[in-house]
């Protein structure tokens, strides 16, 4: 009976205390938590980032693999102590997470070589941080089908509809789906505040019958490896790294119209340790991003970087690159909604 | 009435056939049929070091949450059912609510609370949320199997002397042993396979094989992610098969 009492009395505490040891982080103070998606992204930040903050600081940084959402929630839910010191985030979650006071400004003061990012690319984030890497919606098509490719994407559209080959785009589900209707509102003509032509773009591509869609990344190689596609519009770093798997029969064209661009952010977290910027600068410095860009394929944004000769001929350079100004980022942000229900309604795909 | 036996069966097989078959291809993308056979996608996953560390982390968190779901759901279970509990009905809607809520609110519900009670993103933080919502399962198989059981057995034992610590471990405990089982083995199934509130609470150390999945096959297009479901279901046959063993399966049934 004592020894019941003694339970009932002490257990909460006990099991609260043992909660709290279990709970408490392992990482010593000079060690930071970074982010990465996974796969080859996860090799790419460990082996150009992380391992080289290591080298040069001593300290662990340990990479946690997920998303951006995922991140952040944890972030806003332990402000104080934030659980991720570097944060990697798209463009618009860049902009909500400075907003939302989830993570710090960073300038060339604390990330010196933020000094050698094209401009565009701070821009792109509104001046949290910069993007580190950039993807171009570029065409991939299959080389044994079609001999004689589109130059650009107004060439693609035209064909496409005309019935020259079957064509692939990203449906209304894909994540960046406004963002490719205001480029395409852009290309023809339009505007964030007038998608009018986009929609009769697409409308006419629906009612050509020529046209299928792909709802993720590996939906589009399914479909171009099966033959369900000929071309499609896809991005440039993934389809690059297909072809280098061996897959040789696929074809990249950089539109002369724009491609449309997309770029992904690195911030550190608020209340994040100084260490944080020091992993920050490396992820800006020409040589770590050289070795990022020769993992995934992608455009770095350091204008400094010593591209490999394979490299250089396949990133599409900002001046080829349609990207949307803050103010237009905001208004796909707010329109977003809107457009996505007027492409179910009108599109379908 | 064969037919609908089959289909039902092709409903509920052929996409883990097909998952299967797709692990075994040579190919670098995902396609059905798979074309010729390989191990390599076994080999990517066992090299993989996220695809090891989440994998030994979701082994380890389903076994604690079965643990503790079975710890806090069976006293709470025979209390509701048999003891003299006010609101009895209430507490075990409660206790089955995680069921009838998203788990991604749930998730994030717990995000948040957990986080201010001060134990953050931690191992600690994801076994109490796979606890709470593994908890319904162990509670309603081990009422289930209670109430089907005669109180005249206890009331015999007390009867014959024996106290309250004797009468569960002597009698009561053998009768609901199928139901402890069953509701282990469905909040094992449950905290293995689950993403939303896994989601949540991954950490470097800490992260889930579920949730390495969703990311890598979001940047990276090869079918080691079919490979790492077929090992998932690999463990979760070798779980059964060894309840099969030592229990054997019919003697989960509620009914037996």
């Amino acid at each position: 009976m004592k020894f019941d009492n003694h339970i009932r009395r002490s257990g909460p505490a006990m099991l609260g205390a043992a909660m709290l040891a279990f709970s408490v982080n392992p990482v010593s103070a000079e060690d930071i938590t970074v982010t990465s998606f996974g796969g080859i992204w996860e090799t790419a930040i460990k082996d150009c980032f992380a391992s080289e903050f290591e080298k040069r600081t001593g300290s662990k940084a340990n990479v946690l693999i997920g998303s951006p959402a995922q991140w952040m929630s944890q972030i806003e839910a332990n402000p104080d102590n934030p659980p991720i010191d570097v944060i990697v985030t798209t463009q618009s979650q860049t902009m909500a997470a400075g907003e939302g006071g989830l993570i710090s400004r960073a300038t060339a003061k604390e990330v010196p070589n933020l000094a050698d990012v094209d401009p565009i690319f701070i821009k792109a984030v509104d001046g949290w941080g910069a993007c580190f890497d950039f993807g171009a919606f570029i065409l991939a098509y299959n080389k044994d089908t079609i001999k004689n490719p589109p130059k650009s994407i107004k060439e693609f559209v035209d064909r496409t509809i005309k019935g020259d080959w079957m064509a692939t785009m990203p449906s209304v589900s894909y994540a960046i789906a406004p963002d490719i209707i205001w480029s395409f509102a852009d290309l023809y003509g339009g505007s964030a505040d007038n998608v009018d032509p986009a929609f009769a773009v697409f409308k006419q591509l629906k009612d050509s019958g020529n046209m299928i869609s792909w709802s993720s990344v590996t939906d589009f190689l399914n479909q171009m490896s099966t033959g369900d596609a000929d071309i499609g519009m896809y991005w440039d770093g993934r389809a690059y790294a297909f072809i280098d798997k061996g897959n040789d029969w696929m074809g990249v064209i950089k539109p002369t119209d724009k491609a449309f661009m997309s770029c992904v952010a690195m911030n550190k977290a608020k209340g994040a340790p100084d260490a944080a910027w020091d992993y920050l600068n490396i992820v800006f410095e020409p040589g770590p991003q050289a070795c990022f860009s020769d993992h995934l394929k992608y455009g770095v944004t350091n204008q400094k970087v010593q591209y490999s000769e394979e490299m250089k001929n396949r990133v599409t350079w900002p001046k080829d690159l349609r990207a949307p100004n803050v103010s237009t980022s905001r208004k796909i942000a707010q329109n977003a909604a809107d457009w996505i229900e007027r492409w179910n309604k009108e599109i379908g795909f | 009435m064969l037919i609908y036996v089959v289909l039902f069966f092709i409903f509920l097989l052929g996409p883990i056939f097909i998952v299967v078959s797709i692990s075994f291809t040579e190919t670098e993308f995902v396609a059905f049929p798979p074309q010729g056979f390989s191990w390599k996608w076994y080999q990517r996953f066992f090299e993989y070091e996220p695809f090891i560390d989440s994998f030994i982390v979701s082994v380890e968190l389903a076994i604690a949450t079965a643990l503790l779901a079975v710890a806090l759901g069976v006293p709470a279970a025979l209390a509701v059912t048999r003891g003299r509990v006010p609101y009895a009905n209430t507490i075990m809607t409660f206790l089955l609510s995680p069921l009838s809520m998203p788990l991604i609110v749930v998730g994030f519900a717990l995000l948040f609370y957990l986080s201010a009670l001060g134990l953050g993103v931690s191992f600690v933080s994801l076994l109490i949320a796979h606890t709470v919502i593994s908890l319904p399962y162990v509670v309603r198989t081990v009422a289930g199997v209670y109430r089907g059981i005669s109180p005249d057995y206890e009331e015999s034992a007390a009867v014959l002397g024996a106290n309250r610590m004797q009468i569960f471990w002597y009698v009561t405990l053998p009768m609901i042993k199928p139901g402890i089982f069953a509701g282990m083995l469905f909040a094992m199934l449950i905290s293995i396979d689950n993403l939303p509130i896994s989601f949540f609470f991954g950490s470097a150390d800490t992260n889930t094989l579920p949730v390495v999945m969703l990311s890598y096959l979001e940047h990276q297009f090869d079918p080691s992610v079919a490979a790492a479901s077929s090992i998932q279901l690999i463990v979760a046959i070798i779980g059964l098969f060894i309840v099969e063993r030592i229990y054997g399966l019919d003697a989960m049934a509620p009914a037996s």
